[in-house]
């Protein structure tokens, strides 16, 4: 009967918070804020390129492009880059590499947990110069 | 003699002074644009695309082209991005931050314990010639420049923050 109470909560639990719409929750940080007032959880880092703002959404994993102008500002937790659009198409061709020295140096250093942090961003700039360059 | 010595020391501590008081190292980061004293301005203070990048007291970021900058103080250290060093401001700074701090917690250690190697030598006088400044040289050796990386770093991302802000964008905490 308590494993049937607890299973109960859970389902209810669980299926009341797939209904809450995206809007109603809590954005935690990192996340952008749009001048219409709308915050959305994005994935480091968020690119600044050419008067445009690129970032990837946490919660469907899509790259949005918007004008800066749309934009009012982002969390403090967050890692904004600009960068130049020379810079952008080559962290966008380049591949990435270090998952060896990532894998390799976590234990006992704890180093790898800060490599593979940096190609988590390299690959997410990766996937926002492809998205960018599909979309052109 | 010693008169003498002592009266050279004072005169080069005079001049030295007079030379500081003159300059203006004395007063805190400003600097003229358009013949314009923006005073107190925070680091750092630097021109990239020939526009100037400086940050108020009161926080706002502010942009001049910098041909309108009449001068701009020592204590400001400016720093000139050129269009090659631009791309460095983009890089990941998360190894290289895990390093640096490795570095300099390698380096105290290595000169605590070479101290305390002295202590133990100072208290047995005996043993005092087996004293060798090795690892004193290699601590300050390993914390120097991990402490500029550090600076480097810390820099890079107020450099960032500041263009960032400077097109509108704020950091909402």
């Amino acid at each position: 009967m308590k494993k049937i109470i607890l299973l109960f909560i859970f389902f209810v639990h669980f299926s009341s918070f797939g209904q809450a719409t995206q809007d109603s929750q809590m954005v935690y940080p990192p996340f952008i804020t749009y001048k219409n007032g709308m915050s959305y959880a994005v994935s480091k880092p968020i690119i600044i390129c050419d008067s445009m703002c690129y970032y990837i959404n946490r919660f469907n994993k899509k790259v949005y492009a918007e004008p800066i102008s749309k934009i009012e500002g982002f969390s403090n937790k967050n890692d904004v880059r600009w960068m130049t659009y020379d810079k952008l198409q080559q962290i966008g061709s380049t591949p990435v590499k270090g998952y060896f020295w990532g894998i390799i140096t976590i234990y006992p250093t704890g180093l790898g947990i800060f490599i593979m942090s940096d190609i988590t961003k390299r690959k997410h700039i990766q996937k926002i110069t492809r998205s960018r360059n599909n979309a052109i | 003699m010693k008169q003498m010595k002592t009266l050279l020391i004072m005169f080069s501590l005079s001049i030295s002074g007079c030379a500081f008081s003159q300059s203006d190292w004395i007063m805190k980061p400003y600097v003229v644009v358009n013949d314009s004293l923006y005073e107190n301005v925070k680091h750092p203070v630097f021109i990239m695309d020939s526009t100037l990048y400086i940050r108020t007291a009161e926080g706002v970021v502010l942009t001049f082209p910098s041909r309108d900058v009449n001068y701009i103080s020592k204590r400001c250290i400016y720093d000139r991005i050129t269009p090659q060093e631009q791309n460095r401001l983009s890089r990941s700074v998360a190894t290289g931050s895990y390093l640096s701090i490795a570095g300099i917690s390698g380096g105290i250690a290595l000169i605590v314990n070479n101290l305390n190697q002295l202590a133990y030598l100072k208290a047995n006088s005996y043993y005092y010639y087996a004293y060798s400044p090795v690892g004193l040289i290699f601590g300050v050796a390993c914390i120097i420049p991990s402490s500029i990386a550090i600076y480097h770093f810390i820099q890079r991302k107020r450099q960032m923050k500041m263009i960032v802000e400077s097109k509108g964008l704020r950091f909402i905490s």
